[in-house]
């Protein structure tokens, strides 16, 4: 290995950046676990819709709105988006940065904000979580889901403040991106099997 | 010790002859041709998925390891790094 002969020529010890640093190794674990848990939520769901009498959607129950979730699917994505280009920015040291960053985690609160709203509305014309099959599986998994999406946006908030103090190195900063994008990568799943 | 061992494999014969199938799929019988091909769909799902997961993660680690070893480091010594202004280990 060069840098290790170099090193052994002048006496010291190569520095070696670790290979995959810790917290973006448990992170990948923990998004593991998680791909694991939603493949099987997804599955039940998959089995239960085949298996449902009357066709799905079941008839009586409420229509999900699939053109506005559609424009919230847009949003999320965007934030993935934005994401990307904050942490390009980041590499480079530009200034975009926080910009980028504040982007992203506006577009995650956008679409917590609009999915609240779209709940409101979804009970009001009575689909609950008891109201039948529909409702159980849309809350169990849509509501896993905005589960994760809240607990990433409090994340994308704590990178930003410590990007506001200039505390952010990016072994914190990766295990963010990689938590965020595995919301917002499974999010189209969900809303293709769910919603469409 | 011979009929020990086989007398093991002859009751390991007769308990695998004894077993009979067991419904716990709701699915395998289902008469709806639909329910039956969900199940199978959503077990070939979750085959592939860990696997698909760990082949990612290899494959990306591997090339992330090339890379690594394609950038050479260069060796510097730890009291160069503490004084060097701007670029000091502790900034």
């Amino acid at each position: 290995m060069p840098d290790d002969a170099l090193g052994r020529a002048f006496g010291v010890p190569a520095r070696r950046e670790p290979v995959l640093p810790n917290g973006v190794l448990g992170m990948l674990l923990f998004v593991a676990t998680e791909v694991m848990f939603f493949s099987g939520l997804i599955s039940a769901f998959v089995i239960g819709k085949s298996n449902a009498v009357g066709g799905w959607p079941p008839p009586g129950q409420p229509r999900l709105p699939v053109e506005e979730t559609a424009l919230n699917t847009a949003a999320l994505l965007a934030s993935g988006v934005a994401l990307y280009f904050a942490n390009r920015a980041f590499k480079n040291g530009s200034p975009n940065t926080k910009r980028l960053l504040l982007l992203a985690i506006a577009l995650g609160g956008f679409f917590v904000v609009f999915q609240g709203a779209e709940w409101v509305a979804l009970i009001g014309e009575g689909l609950t979580l008891t109201s039948g099959q529909l409702g159980g599986f849309f809350y169990l998994l849509v509501g896993t889901h905005a589960v994760h999406v809240a607990a990433g946006f409090i994340i994308l908030l704590y990178t930003y403040s410590k990007l506001s103090h200039d505390d952010l190195d990016r072994f914190t900063f990766w295990p963010a991106q990689v938590f965020w994008y595995f919301v917002v990568g499974v999010w189209p799943i969900l809303y293709w099997q769910v919603y469409l | 010790m011979r009929l020990a061992r086989v007398s093991v494999a002859a009751a390991a014969v007769a308990v695998a002859w004894l077993a009979d199938l067991a419904y716990a799929c709701p699915s395998c019988a289902s008469p709806l041709e639909e329910n039956r091909q969900a199940f199978v769909d959503t077990t070939v799902f979750l085959t592939v998925v860990p696997l698909m997961m760990m082949g990612g993660f290899i494959w990306w680690l591997r090339r992330r390891i090339r890379a690594m070893e394609d950038a050479r480091e260069i060796a510097v010594h730890e009291n160069l790094l503490r004084d060097a202004g701007p670029f000091s280990k502790d900034r």
